[in-house]
């Protein structure tokens, strides 16, 4: 599985680097499938009464790794803005 | 996004009235095609990430921080949540883009944890809006960093509205590393 979307990502990649292709673009195909598919995982929470009832835990465990994240994601780059800075200043 | 997190309700609520079972093969088909396409738009970005190369180190530094923090806070959650350190890194390795982070992990581990994500992912995005212009003034970077993914396309406006010229074009080379980092971060850790 992993080899299988690793080595479309890839072949992709590289497809996009010698050919220009703007079709997918034009039409909005990855909107569609996007679409698509997270419509079917909606289907697949709303049919398991079990994912159903974990829909409040789901929402607010995403809470908190939204905030964490950036709040980590902050940290790390104002400190090197400020190591810059100083660098700079020197 | 409206669109998206409409799709996903929609698929909630029909789940209820039918049960509808779809075999795995077509998700995994059309997720490996999704990946595809991805790879197609971030491959054809070369031209642009050729003029962003002089100040390739500081974008990458810039991206890798970006990834380590939100690593670093995902551990964080996953000692005051049921979930394991793999399950909420995970989640958080989407840095904003829901959709992709979402699927990826719905078919890879669980439906679950895909919700997770691309609730949490949708959540980054939209506390971003509100941070981004208070953050700005006093670090750019971190403005920027806060955006994750979407720092190339959706919050690429708002950025280059707040800060300079230059952060923009950083915001720009972090959102394109980012995502082409995104597909082989979660497709490493659910591997």
């Amino acid at each position: 599985m992993f080899v299988l979307i690793i080595s479309s990502f890839i072949v992709g990649m590289l497809i996009g680097l010698f050919f220009k292709i703007r079709f997918f673009k034009k039409i909005n195909l990855l909107t569609w499938i996007t679409l698509a598919l997270l419509f079917s995982m909606g289907l697949e929470i709303g049919s398991s009464d079990e994912l159903f009832e974990q829909l409040p835990e789901i929402g607010t465990t995403g809470l908190l790794i939204a905030v964490f994240a950036i709040a980590g994601s902050v940290f790390f780059t104002w400190s090197f803005e400020l190591i810059l800075k100083r660098k700079g200043n020197r | 996004m409206i669109q998206m997190v409409i799709a996903v309700i929609c698929g909630i609520v029909i789940g209820r009235f039918m049960r509808i079972e779809i075999p795995d093969w077509i998700f995994t088909t059309l997720l490996m095609f999704l990946v595809f396409v991805v790879g197609i738009d971030v491959g054809s970005e070369e031209k642009i990430l050729s003029r962003i190369k002089s100040n390739l180190i500081k974008i990458f530094v810039q991206t890798l921080l970006t990834i380590a923090g939100s690593f670093f806070g995902a551990i964080f959650v996953s000692f005051v949540t049921p979930l394991t350190m793999k399950e909420s890194v995970g989640a958080a390795a989407g840095l904003g883009w829901y959709s992709l982070s979402g699927i990826m992990i719905a078919n890879l581990y669980s439906p679950f944890l895909g919700a997770i994500s691309f609730t949490s992912n949708v959540l980054r995005e939209l506390l971003s809006i509100f941070i981004i212009p208070i953050l700005s003034r006093k670090t750019p970077y971190g403005a920027i960093s806060s955006a994750g993914a979407t720092a190339m396309d959706t919050l690429l406006g708002l950025i280059s509205r707040y800060t300079s010229k230059e952060d923009t074009l950083l915001a720009f080379g972090q959102g394109v590393i980012i995502t082409a980092f995104v597909p082989l971060l979660i497709s490493f850790i659910f591997s």
